[in-house]
């Protein structure tokens, strides 16, 4: 196993800014700086797709810009750390100098992972914000690198991609009763579509039909219901403050229908899907808890829970 | 059932703006075309615009709806700067797009113009909600509201807000005048007086800066501050401008209305709440507390100046008197510097200094606030060259052409001996929050839209900041002047250095 030095790793950073710098001398760019506002770990499979998550925390940077640590985990295999480090630049527009981003690659098996919290605690840039993005449900359920360990400000999962999505939604609720700011990008997704939803109901002959509404129907395409239908049921149940019937429908396009008693049904149809830099950019700029979130979680967990039966 | 949205997050929901009609007198002109619509494109791109959305132009020049989007689509592509004109937004914006032709002092517009707002109302679900935007010559504004309180266009199912941009009167008295006019038909919290620069992030940052930071605010007063020097230098000519700012001038120009509002900013105290009146309540009454100047204070206090023609990098740049449209013995100040006292208890005796000109070295608006020095210069034999006293601490406050904040402070030099040497503690926008950057005009719309008056200027800050320079401009209309005093690509007239060094202060070199 190669060890791995945070000391070490950190002096590769600063000759790695050396010579870009120098590089910017000699080249026609006016000097390069180094844009830092967060730490951004991403816990990923070894088999990832790496190019997608580079292009990911490309996209981010240009808004959060951030000092990237990508641990990839090699299953099954004997205990290994290796690292590279390098940078990733633009020049905005009407800017002479560059703006760069740092990224500290790190290979782990995953016996490895339990020797790897001190380290990443060492890389974190000094005194910002650490957001922890768990493209690897393993590695996000793993004893060996818990979340607590890396004192983060946001956890980011996906719960779409979960294997078991109802079980995960459950043990994301009890991480964030546990105080755990989590974020789940199945609940991102929903921003424009419940935006959509909240306009509708800003006429205020709309929402005088509140009270009236008994029932939501969500639809979801697939037969299995994803994490996002559940998350938006719990949403509008918590919003009306009381409980009303809910009910999910497999069908070919997202969508959200309010009915009740002397009313036309209110049908809302979903949105396009956002990328995922599109989602991270969305929660990277909420460090912290975010209250709406959490009470949708703890109605979603108990709603997914009950529809499995 | 609460009147509130239970479905609204505003964690996470962009500001939802209402549905309104936007209409646009001057909609032809410059404004428009290099500022207005390219902003309203920008938030239609972002989805911050709202399906119930229409802009209705005027101007006096005969176009069809589809010449005038053929004309701003022209304009969004030519000005966006700093991306391409994506078509599919542009086509969203462009069918909400509409024009009515005609002369502002025609009673028949405002007929023709009720007419195509009430199909925009019925076909857009706008509410009856309706923006003025008075994008015309200041001389127009008193005929447009008159006529859009004769034609009964002030009121409607909806709001009714009126925008005018500055210049709000030339005095005083016609600032006085002008508000009489158009609060005959609207009333002050529907009337919204633009000044760009309070739309400018950095500007709005100076109050994050200072009412969210625990550290700076204790230092934020006569104890510690020395003096603060503001700078809006250009470094171009007139541009096309000689008629208006024949008229106008520098103190007119950018002293009585951006630079006060800036100072206003930098001097207020902490509001109550960040509600619109309670922030427009302080800065209006920091603007009241500027000690007026006597007459016979202008010229030890105030320094007018004119460029004159120079050399500038290779190039003959004209003098004032020499540009398009200027009179060849015109007496307009291009450059105007002034020292305010603002006669308060956090302010007493820190005197302000305010520059501003044209053809100066360079583009920059920057405030810097000067911190007293150290109270002993302890390490003086080691730096004779460097005193403490020469370079004390200094908090910068970058407004353009780069946004950020920066802190200067004494260091000590690496190696042997006590040398220090200033040294930079930078914050720049860009680097912290990257590309991402609304320009003042969309932050300003969306705040007209959704009735939020927090970055406008109320009528008793106009009046204000004027009563501060009537002074000034009353001494320099008698006044017969030696220009030109300065040459294009100088930090204007040695005045103006005599002006800070009998306070013991000399001007920054931004």
């Amino acid at each position: 196993m190669t060890a791995l030095h945070s000391d070490q790793i950190l002096e590769e950073l600063r000759e790695l800014w050396a010579s870009l710098g120098k590089a910017a001398e000699q080249g026609d760019s006016h000097g390069v700086v180094r844009a830092c506002a967060l730490t951004l770990i991403v816990f990923a499979e070894e088999t990832d797709d790496v190019v997608s998550i580079g292009e990911t925390l490309a996209e981010l940077m240009h808004e959060h810009p951030h000092r990237a640590i990508v641990v990839r985990v090699r299953r099954d295999a004997p205990p290994l750390l290796e690292h590279r480090v390098l940078a990733q630049c633009w020049m905005p527009f009407g800017r002479r100098q560059q703006l760069c981003c740092e990224r500290i690659e790190i290979l782990a098996a995953e016996a490895s992972l339990p020797d790897l919290a001190p380290i990443l605690l060492a890389l974190r840039a000094p005194d910002l914000p650490v957001v922890l993005w768990y493209r690897s449900e393993r590695v996000f359920e793993s004893p060996a690198l818990p979340a607590t360990a890396l004192a983060a400000h946001k956890i980011v999962v996906d719960a779409a991609s979960a294997g078991d999505p109802p079980a995960m939604l459950r043990r994301l609720a009890e991480a964030t009763a546990a105080g755990l700011p989590i974020a789940d990008l199945s609940w991102t997704r929903l921003t424009r579509w419940r935006e959509i939803v909240a306009q509708v109901f800003e006429n205020p002959a709309s929402r005088a039909l509140l009270p009236r509404i008994g029932e939501v129907r969500v639809f979801h395409p697939g037969e299995r219901i994803p994490p996002e239908a559940c998350y938006l049921a719990a949403w509008v149940l918590d919003a009306l403050g009381r409980e009303i019937d809910v009910g999910f429908e497999a069908a070919a396009q997202d969508g959200i229908e309010f009915r009740g008693t002397g009313i036309q049904p209110v049908h809302v149809a979903g949105c396009p899907r956002a990328s995922d830099s599109a989602l991270l950019r969305e929660e990277l700029a909420i460090l912290g808890r975010d209250p709406v979130y959490d009470r949708a979680l703890r109605l979603a967990a108990r709603i997914a829970g009950r529809e499995r039966g | 059932m609460s009147q509130e949205n239970p479905f609204q997050d505003p964690l996470r929901f962009e500001r939802g703006v209402p549905p309104c009609a936007v209409v646009i007198f001057g909609a032809n002109g410059d404004l428009a075309r290099r500022k207005l619509i390219p902003a309203l494109y920008r938030l239609a791109g972002q989805r911050l615009l709202p399906p119930g959305f229409a802009v209705l132009g005027n101007s006096r020049t005969p176009l069809s709806d589809e010449a005038f989007r053929d004309k701003m689509r022209e304009s969004v592509a030519g000005f966006l700067e700093d991306t391409p004109l994506e078509e599919e937004v542009w086509g969203v914006l462009a069918k909400a797009l509409f024009y009515v032709p005609g002369d502002v002092h025609d009673p028949e517009l405002y007929a023709r113009l009720a007419g195509k707002l009430g199909e925009i109302e019925t076909s857009f679900q706008t509410g009856g909600n309706v923006l003025f935007y008075l994008a015309t010559q200041p001389s127009q504004y008193t005929p447009i509201a008159q006529g859009i309180g004769a034609a009964g266009l002030a009121r409607g199912a909806g709001w009714r807000r009126l925008i005018i941009e500055k210049p709000f009167g030339h005095d005083l008295a016609s600032a006085r005048e002008l508000n009489r006019e158009l609060q005959r038909v609207f009333d002050e919290p529907s009337i919204l007086r633009i000044d760009h620069y309070l739309g400018k992030e950095t500007v709005q940052n100076i109050l994050a800066f200072r009412f969210s930071n625990g550290i700076f605010e204790p230092l934020w007063n006569r104890r510690y501050v020395n003096h603060v020097q503001i700078t809006a230098a250009e470094s171009i000519g007139l541009e096309g401008r000689g008629a208006y700012y024949q008229e106008a001038g520098a103190l007119r120009d950018m002293i009585q209305s951006h630079l006060l509002q800036v100072m206003a900013t930098i001097g207020m105290e902490p509001p109550a709440s960040y509600e619109a009146e309670a922030v427009r309540d302080e800065r209006a009454k920091l603007l009241r507390s500027i000690r007026i100047m006597k007459p016979e204070h202008v010229p030890h206090d105030a320094v007018a100046g004119q460029y004159g023609p120079a050399s500038v990098g290779g190039e003959e740049a004209p003098g004032f008197r020499q540009e398009p449209g200027v009179a060849p013995d015109s007496e307009t100040d291009t450059y105007a510097a002034a020292t305010f006292f603002i006669d308060n208890w956090r302010w007493a005796g820190v005197p302000f200094y305010i520059r501003t000109g044209k053809r100066l070295p360079r583009r920059v608006t920057d405030a810097a606030i000067h911190f007293n020095a150290a109270p002993l210069a302890l390490f003086a034999a080691h730096n004779p060259q460097c005193p403490s006293q020469l370079t004390p601490n200094l908090l910068i406050v970058r407004v353009q052409p780069e946004q950020g904040v920066s802190l200067r402070f004494l260091s000590k030099q690496p190696g042997v001996g006590m040398t220090l040497r200033p040294v930079s503690m930078d914050f720049n926008y860009g680097e912290s929050f990257g590309s991402r950057q609304s320009w003042d005009y969309e932050t300003l719309l969306v705040d007209a839209m959704l009735g939020d008056s927090t970055l406008y200027i109320r009528q008793d800050a106009v009046e204000a900041s004027w009563a501060a320079v009537q002074p000034i401009l009353d001494v320099w209309s008698n006044q017969r002047f030696d220009f030109p005093n300065y040459a294009a690509g100088t930090w204007g007239p040695k005045a103006a250095d005599e002006m800070l060094a009998r306070c013991g202060h000399a001007w920054r070199n931004p």
